[in-house]
């Protein structure tokens, strides 16, 4: 038993370096979906926390009257978070003024009218003026006392403390930058000159894209959080000589609601479902007395919105193209496997004739490659699923504040694909390992004849054949001698130049997005992924020619010593290889393109992102170009295995 | 008729194997006319094959020097044995070295393709009697078939030197016999320097000049003048 476990541990060694690209392909396969297929849930997870922390409001009740919710006159504030309290899965409220200055001409309506009250006719002779025109678009917020819900963070600086003080919004791209310490000008209505003493994150806010306002959609410049749970104005107004002064205080214009949501967490369908049913339920019986007002959810959040268009798009890259991943891969690993236990079968023989059974036989290679790939497996899942989301994740900052990366790992499309990699590759290796068994011990002792040149059905066509160079006839000849060859080369470069041409297309897709700010949020973060997609296609499609063209020479050493005693130059034996592989690449390069694009029309339709029209004329070449370009770089790679070869092997008998 | 075509003079090939070396040729010396047929007689380990290793451009001497026509081996470089093996030397191996997905023609013209004053390839392999084979595999022809493909690809370069390795080695007795026929004949039409290296004494009767060879060394030299005819050699 010893002796057998010492043959195997010397074939694995003797045929290290096949095994170990094959190894690295079911690492870096498992790795690769594993990690891609936790990032969403890990992003959603790292959200969440955040959102959880700071306890952001499920539900904000606006009123939609213009007039707010007034605490001094009917209370009506009060009476809304009483009639809550009575709701059995409410847990508290806060109320917030939050005032655009998009809605500055509602507002200086509403003065008018309550002068023109107060004083009939009066309102044609009088004009009221709350901000010059060229003030920014700016939000002015209230900071409640001891705020539980929406706790806003104070990135520098403190809150501020006196009616002077003022903190503003963390900047965003379409705001002004302000510092610790800078006076603005707020201008007479708002208090004129106040100081900033804080930069303030306020978790509704987490997309740095910005923030937009109530009434027309625009991005505001700025955010300001006064001091004091109200805003209070102040202006004159000029009637000839006489001059009104009016102070009043801003209206209360949101109720912050947490509740119970029942079911899931922040960023989650089940959550979301949850949360839509809460809020029917709240306006149409606790609330439905309250004509004015409407129930937002997270959902209509920009920032919370932007977040999850994201992760569900991740989620549909994650789907779509780990299957493909999976699929080449395994092609590639297995079909390498098929032909190592081909190689195997003089040793097979050998155990046969001793009297080893079948199952033995069968059962040890069985384990050896059980055993092999669920280490790997394993292996690639933590790798994948510590390495991808901190490469991705941190490309996140440039679109959103980012909390800290929480690993949450949710390996299910992880361990789907390790354990269709372990099936496949097993099962494989087990039925060549059969299937060489059934052979006669006395055949399998002789090594396999090599296979007999046959004429080919490019030869049906008398004018082109006739006309083809004598090499190239001899390449297309050999190329459909190993049809098992053939159609796992083709197939593995189709499906990386289809892979490496679906990166590049995202990358344009992402470069397109440019022009719509909407999805410019998903911009950054879909190119390291489309460029890991990239890089795993190459590295897959540099193995696949390796491995290829490494077997070629090792099946022909005898082909290559003779021809160079005929006195082929070294290019010439090294062409007389590398021809074929390449042509094969190119046959493979050719249907992959066809192939991406069809997976790249899926992608696009399932992302709702862009357009095939979006991706460049460059890619389609670039992908082929790419493709060859690792084709020739792993076959110079092999070139001292051709220049090694001994002329003298062609005197050798056939073995 | 007398003139030199092979001139080995004072060849002396060394392996290193570890710590010692080893001659596998020890100053050995023969030279060949042109238009001979002759044979390199010697026991496995005697260092014939090294011989037709250094004599087919496939090895460096390590001193000494090996003349065909003009030219000295040791003066060429990689490129100028490439040179030398694709247009001076036709290679006949003991295992016929075909390729296996080319057709008979085809592996001619593989040969030829790369070949300054190469001849006809359909017109060599009618002249071994392949006329009507030529379109086949080699897997599609018998040993002795295959075997006279591949003296009609060393022929087809219209070569100086025939090198035949043991060219009868993998055939049996009958099929031998036509292939050693075969060389007869195309060293006596052709007036081609044929050269067959092998073990078997048996065929030293056919040939006009036989060099043994033992111990890296040439034992004796004998000339015959009235070389057998192929039918009555036994083996």
């Amino acid at each position: 038993m010893k002796a057998y476990t010492q043959s195997i541990y010397r074939s694995i060694k003797s045929n290290l370096s096949k095994l170990l690209s094959i190894f690295f392909i079911i690492l870096l396969g498992i790795a690769f979906v594993s990690g891609i297929g936790t990032l969403s849930s890990m992003i959603t997870n790292s959200f969440g926390e955040y959102y959880e922390e700071h306890n952001i409001p499920d539900l904000i009740i606006k009123d939609t009257s213009g007039e707010g919710f007034s605490l001094s006159e009917d209370e009506e504030v009060l009476d809304i978070e009483k009639d809550l309290s009575t709701y059995e899965n409410y847990i508290k409220s806060t109320y917030v003024t939050v005032f655009d200055t998009s809605a500055v001409p509602a507002l200086e309506e509403t003065i008018i009218a309550q002068i023109e009250e107060s004083m009939p006719g009066i309102s044609s002779n009088i004009s009221v003026d709350l901000l010059p025109n060229d003030f920014p678009l700016t939000r002015f917020s209230t900071i409640q006392q001891d705020q539980t819900i929406d706790t806003l963070t104070i990135v520098e600086g403190r809150f501020p403390e006196s009616d002077d003080e003022i903190a503003v919004e963390q900047m965003q791209d379409s705001m002004i930058q302000y510092n610790v310490g800078d006076v603005i000008n707020l201008g007479a209505t708002f208090g004129g000159y106040k100081k900033v003493v804080g930069i303030i994150k306020n978790p509704l806010i987490i997309s740095k894209y910005g923030e937009p306002d109530l009434v027309n959609q625009d991005l505001l410049e700025q955010i300001i959080y006064f001091y004091g749970d109200t805003i209070t104005i102040n202006l004159n107004i000029q009637l000839g000589a006489i001059s009104i002064p009016i102070s009043q205080a801003l209206p209360i214009t949101d109720v912050y609601i947490d509740i119970d949501p029942g079911f899931g967490r922040y960023l989650t369908g089940i959550y979301e479902n949850e949360i839509e049913n809460r809020k029917e339920e709240i306006l149409n019986s606790i609330l439905k007395d309250y004509p004015n007002i409407t129930i937002l959810t997270l959902e209509q959040n920009t920032s919370y919105a932007y977040l999850r268009s994201y992760c569900a798009k991740i989620d549909i890259i994650a789907a779509v193209f780990p299957f493909f991943f999976i699929a080449v891969a395994a092609l590639v690993v297995s079909s390498t496997m098929s032909r190592l236990v081909e190689e195997e079968r003089s040793m097979i023989g050998c155990l046969n004739t001793l009297g080893y059974s079948e199952k033995k036989i069968v059962t040890k290679y069985l384990v050896l490659s059980l055993v092999t790939c669920l280490i790997l497996c394993i292996l690639g899942m933590i790798l994948g699923l510590f390495l991808i989301p901190s490469i991705i994740y941190p490309c996140l900052k440039t679109t959103f504040f980012t909390p800290d990366l929480i690993y949450l790992f949710s390996p299910l499309l992880g361990l789907l694909s390790s354990l269709g990699m372990i099936l496949v590759v097993t099962l494989i290796s087990a039925l060549t390992v059969k299937k060489t068994l059934k052979a006669q011990p006395a055949t399998l002792l002789l090594p396999k004849s090599p296979k007999a040149g046959k004429t080919i059905v490019l030869e049906k066509i008398k004018p082109l054949w006739k006309r083809l160079p004598f090499r190239i006839k001899s390449s297309f000849r050999n190329i459909f001698r190993y049809k098992k060859n053939l159609v796992m080369t083709i197939i593995s470069i189709a499906g990386s130049t289809a892979m490496i041409f679906a990166g590049l297309s995202l990358l344009n897709l992402a470069d397109a997005l440019v022009n719509d700010p909407v999805l410019s949020s998903l911009r950054d973060t879909i190119a390291p992924i489309a460029i890991l997609i990239i890089c795993f296609a190459i590295i897959m499609s540099a193995v696949v020619v390796y491995n290829l063209t490494n077997m070629n020479i090792g099946e022909r050493i005898r082909e290559i010593a003779t021809l160079k005693v005929l006195g082929y130059k070294e290019s010439e034996v090294h062409m007389y290889i590398y021809r074929e592989v390449f042509i094969m690449t190119c046959f493979g390069a050719i249907f992959g393109l066809p192939v991406g694009v069809v997976l790249m029309y899926l992608v696009i339709q399932l992302l709702d992102l862009g357009s095939l029209s979006d991706i460049q004329w460059y890619t389609y070449i670039l992908s082929i170009a790419i493709i060859l370009a690792f084709v020739i770089l792993v076959d110079a790679l092999l070139s001292p295995k051709i220049k090694k070869v001994d002329m003298s092997t062609s005197l050798k008998s056939v073995d | 008729m007398n003139q030199a075509e092979v001139i080995v003079k004072d060849v002396t090939k060394t392996y290193v194997v570890g710590d010692s070396t080893i001659n596998a040729v020890d100053k050995m010396s023969f030279t060949i006319n042109k238009g001979e047929l002759a044979i390199v007689l010697g026991p496995s380990g005697s260092g014939k094959t090294t011989v037709l290793n250094l004599i087919g451009g496939m090895d460096v001497v390590t001193s000494g020097d090996i003349f065909i026509g003009d030219t000295n081996l040791r003066t060429l470089d990689k490129k100028g044995l490439t040179e030398y093996r694709r247009n001076d030397v036709g290679f006949v191996f003991q295992f016929y070295n075909l390729m296996p997905n080319l057709t008979a023609l085809e592996n001619l013209e593989l040969s030829v393709e790369i070949c300054k004053n190469a001849l006809n390839p359909q017109e060599i392999l009618k002249k071994v009697g392949l006329g009507d084979r030529m379109n086949n595999f080699p897997a599609q022809l018998s040993g002795g078939e295959q075997q006279r493909v591949s003296i009609a690809r060393a022929l087809a370069k219209n070569p100086k030197i025939l090198l035949c390795d043991e060219p009868t080695g993998a055939l049996d007795y009958q099929t031998g016999k036509t292939i050693l026929k075969t060389l007869h004949d195309m060293s006596k039409e052709e007036h081609k320097t044929v050269i067959i290296v092998t073990h078997n004494s048996a065929l030293k009767d056919m040939a006009d000049h036989v060099i043994h060879i033992k111990n890296g060394h040439v034992e004796n030299e004998e000339y015959n003048e009235h070389p057998k005819a192929i039918e009555e050699i036994e083996w």
